[in-house]
């Protein structure tokens, strides 16, 4: 006989199968409540509530500078620089798997309510009220006003008739209903839009100094190489190639002055020199280019060991120093002597521009050692020789690709009309009744989806107008209030 | 130019208090057509000539500084009660309010000019056209709610407009849904800018955060208002007040503490 044990208990396998049965009928039932309730308007004001608590609590995260990830360190001769902005700092929350799972809870919840209003819809949506104009003797001046009234305001009427009772029934709006299932399901469009868009395209920042060149390797997607020095003529004509020729921080276009990065973009054997400026990106292989938050001053350092080796000789991104702390430094004999870099005098006026290197040598069992190393000047920091001849800017470059996802276009206009509908359109009945023959009293009464007191006062005008046909009716009596309110949803 | 333009911005914070008290204290067609409309529409003028002077200036829409934004939202907000004294619907429960509303409004834009400065050429773009105008419509319509819903708390303590008190907090929730379709629109064009001129549609910066927010708020104070009815008066009254205010100044406070892209105006 198989035993199976359960919560401490020992069951047969047949009372197992039905307690396990029991319990997978309880998780259900009550994950079926809880979608039932979250499907509910109330349930999805907490849904909204929850997000703007989110996003308040976003607001408030202490804002910091992007760090350079590694990857991206190694690739181009930075070893600790920043992108000091702060307006992309909240994004790594919004990745966090807590609110990953919140928005996709939120998916499901509009799809599913989606779907189950779209269904409602198309099973309540009560009959195409039809215009039975032949049996309406519209030769009647009265029927004829009310008709025409009716016309006016684009109701959809049908009509009625008993021994003694005439009844003119009006209906509009009935499309109104499906302006919220419109929106919802561009809001889902609009959410998945974004998650194809994070997930399928990728999008790359690169750091160039100037006389840099970055090549890149696929045409619509990620990847490039980087090529230090050289031009875009005197490489292959074909090859797409991007190269910074100058970092202006005061380039002017009609008398305007704002940053700039200008460059030769070369490819299909067409070399062209264009400034990529702040706001307006440059098209470029079918990829547009933008001008980067980043931006800073590269020093060349040339590093010679002991025994004549070259270990270093680069232009460096480094970090300036933070809270008189240094952030960079260079790991020599395997670690065991940390060569610190801070770089100063990088100001745009000529007093701060006067550019040097802080370094500051440490080794185990040695006191540390610093020395300032002006540009053009080389020092000797134990047995190494540190050189530094040159500098150039560096600016961040943003290589996007977001053409292809519309859907987050397409998804939030389809929203919008949805928005519209609902704004514009909401169900409403009128009934105009002469219980007694046309000679009779006359009832007008109605009701509306919703924004009720604002239908009487049109049932109102209504009223009036057929009042000021009163000499030739009999009379009308005046509309009654109906306070029926159905759900909207 | 600056002096004049100073001239009509006070001289519409005059005139709409002004209005104000004419709207507050209108008794009839009569003082309807002969005080109410001629001081409107002479205030409207003032706003229109103002707003075209800024424009013909600058040489580009004056959307951008938020006191040319505020000032826009405002001219927004009473042409459309212009039209409605016109065809003479709904204006009584919003217009006392509003004008009151506007009056202060252009009061603190008239107070504290903004230069007509050169366009940076980040914005020089069409999205600016669309963006801007989206925003201010949303102003106009969270104005707009903001006002009826104030006239509700007055007939709700008062005698005066007890009566329409039910009117309002529907004409509240009407405008509340344009500001969410306004608001949204001025999301998604400002989404769609960024992806043209930064290559990324959403960038989680501050301004971008708490502009969503709003549209958020605004989104759950219509579905309270249709999911509980015990809501309904003061407490949805106050939240559209406050959503108002939010709208109008959050935005402007976030980018004056936080470090933010959307810089521009400040």
């Amino acid at each position: 006989m198989n035993w199976i044990t359960i919560a401490a208990a020992t069951y047969t396998r047949e009372e197992a199968d039905v307690r396990i049965n029991a319990m997978i009928s309880r998780v259900f039932h009550i994950a079926q409540a809880g979608i039932h309730m979250l499907l509910k308007r109330k349930g999805a004001a907490a849904l909204l509530l929850v997000a703007v608590l989110l996003l308040m609590y976003a607001s408030f995260v202490p804002s910091s500078s992007i760090a350079i990830p590694d990857d991206v360190k190694q690739r181009y001769n930075t070893i600790g620089a920043e992108a000091e902005s702060s307006g992309n700092s909240l994004a790594p929350m919004f990745e966090s798997p807590v609110v990953i799972g919140f928005v996709s809870l939120l998916s499901l919840v509009l799809l599913i309510s989606t779907v189950q209003r779209t269904a409602q819809l198309m099973k309540a949506r009560p009959d195409r009220v039809r215009g039975v104009r032949l049996a309406v003797d519209e030769e009647d001046p009265r029927i004829a006003r009310v008709l025409s009234e009716l016309r006016r305001s684009r109701y959809r009427w049908s009509f009625s008739r008993s021994a003694e009772s005439i009844c003119v029934s009006a209906e509009k709006g009935s499309w109104g209903g499906f302006g919220s299932v419109l929106f919802h399901f561009g809001l889902l469009t609009v959410i998945a839009g974004i998650t194809y868009s994070t997930l399928s395209v990728e999008n790359e920042s690169i750091l160039l100094t100037e006389g840099e060149s970055f090549r890149l390797l696929q045409e619509g997607g990620g990847g490039g190489e980087m090529r230090t020095g050289g031009s875009a003529s005197s490489a292959a004509m074909n090859t797409p190639l991007l190269r910074l020729v100058d970092y202006d921080s005061l380039y002017a276009i009609d008398d305007v002055r704002t940053p700039a990065a200008i460059v030769e973009t070369s490819g299909d054997g067409v070399v062209q020199r264009a400034p990529v400026h702040i706001n307006a990106g440059l098209a470029f292989q079918g990829r547009k280019v933008h001008l980067g938050p980043g931006h800073g001053f590269s020093p060349y350092i040339h590093i010679v060991d002991p025994e004549g080796n070259v270990l270093v000789s680069a232009f460096i991104r480094i970090a300036a120093l933070k809270n008189g702390k240094h952030r960079d430094y260079l790991e020599l004999q395997n670690g065991g002597i940390r060569l610190f870099l801070a770089l100063h005098g990088v100001g745009r006026t000529e007093t701060e521009s006067v550019p040097r290197i802080e370094l500051r040598c440490e080794e185990r069992g040695r006191d540390a050692w610093s020395a300032t190393l002006g540009m053009g000047a080389t020092q000797q920091v134990r047995d190494y020789t540190v050189t530094f001849p040159d500098m150039r800017e560096w600016v961040q470059l943003d290589i996007a690709d977001t053409t292809g996802p519309g859907i987050v276009a397409f998804g939030a206009l389809i929203g919008l009309c949805g928005l519209v509908l609902r704004l514009f359109l909401y169900r409403k009945n009128i009934r105009i009744r002469w219980d007694h023959g046309l000679d009779g009293p006359c009832i007008v009464e109605g009701n509306a989806e919703y924004f009720t007191e604002i239908f009487f006062r049109e049932l109102e005008d209504f009223h009036h107008v057929l009042l000021t046909e009163a000499a030739e009716t009999p009379a009308v009596r005046t509309p009654r209030k109906s306070v029926h309110r159905e759900d909207p949803s | 130019m600056n002096a004049l333009l100073s001239f009509l911005d006070l001289g519409s914070a005059v005139l709409y208090a002004a209005v104000a008290v004419l709207a507050f204290f209108e008794n009839g067609v009569a003082s309807r057509k002969n005080y109410l409309f001629p001081v409107l529409a002479t205030v409207l003028l003032f706003q229109i000539v103002a707003f075209g002077g800024r424009w013909y200036a600058a040489g580009y829409i004056p959307a951008v500084a938020w006191q040319h934004a505020i000032l826009f939202s405002t001219l927004l907000t009473m042409s459309f009660l212009f039209f409605a004294v016109v065809r003479n619907t709904h204006w009584r429960v919003i217009l006392p309010t509003a004008a009151l509303y506007s009056s202060f409004l252009c009061l603190w834009a008239g107070l504290s000019p903004a230069n007509l400065a050169a366009l940076p050429l980040s914005l020089r773009s069409g999205w600016l056209y669309v963006h801007a105008s989206s925003a201010a419509l949303g102003q106009a319509a969270f104005l707009t709610a903001a006002s009826a819903s104030s006239m509700q708390l007055l007939g709700m303590g008062g005698k005066r407009f007890s009566a329409k008190v039910s009117v309002t907090e529907e004409l509240s929730i009407r405008a509340m849904i344009a500001s969410v379709l306004f608001w949204g629109g001025m999301i998604i064009a400002g989404a769609l800018w960024a992806d043209d001129a930064w290559g990324r549609y959403w960038g989680w910066d501050p301004i971008e955060i708490w502009s969503l927010l709003i549209w958020l708020l605004a989104a759950l104070h219509l579905h309270a208002y249709f999911a509980w009815k015990s809501l309904h008066g003061a407490v949805l009254a106050s939240s559209a007040i406050v959503l108002m205010l939010l709208a109008r100044f959050a935005l402007w406070l976030i980018a004056l503490f936080h470090q933010t892209i959307h810089w521009y105006g400040r």
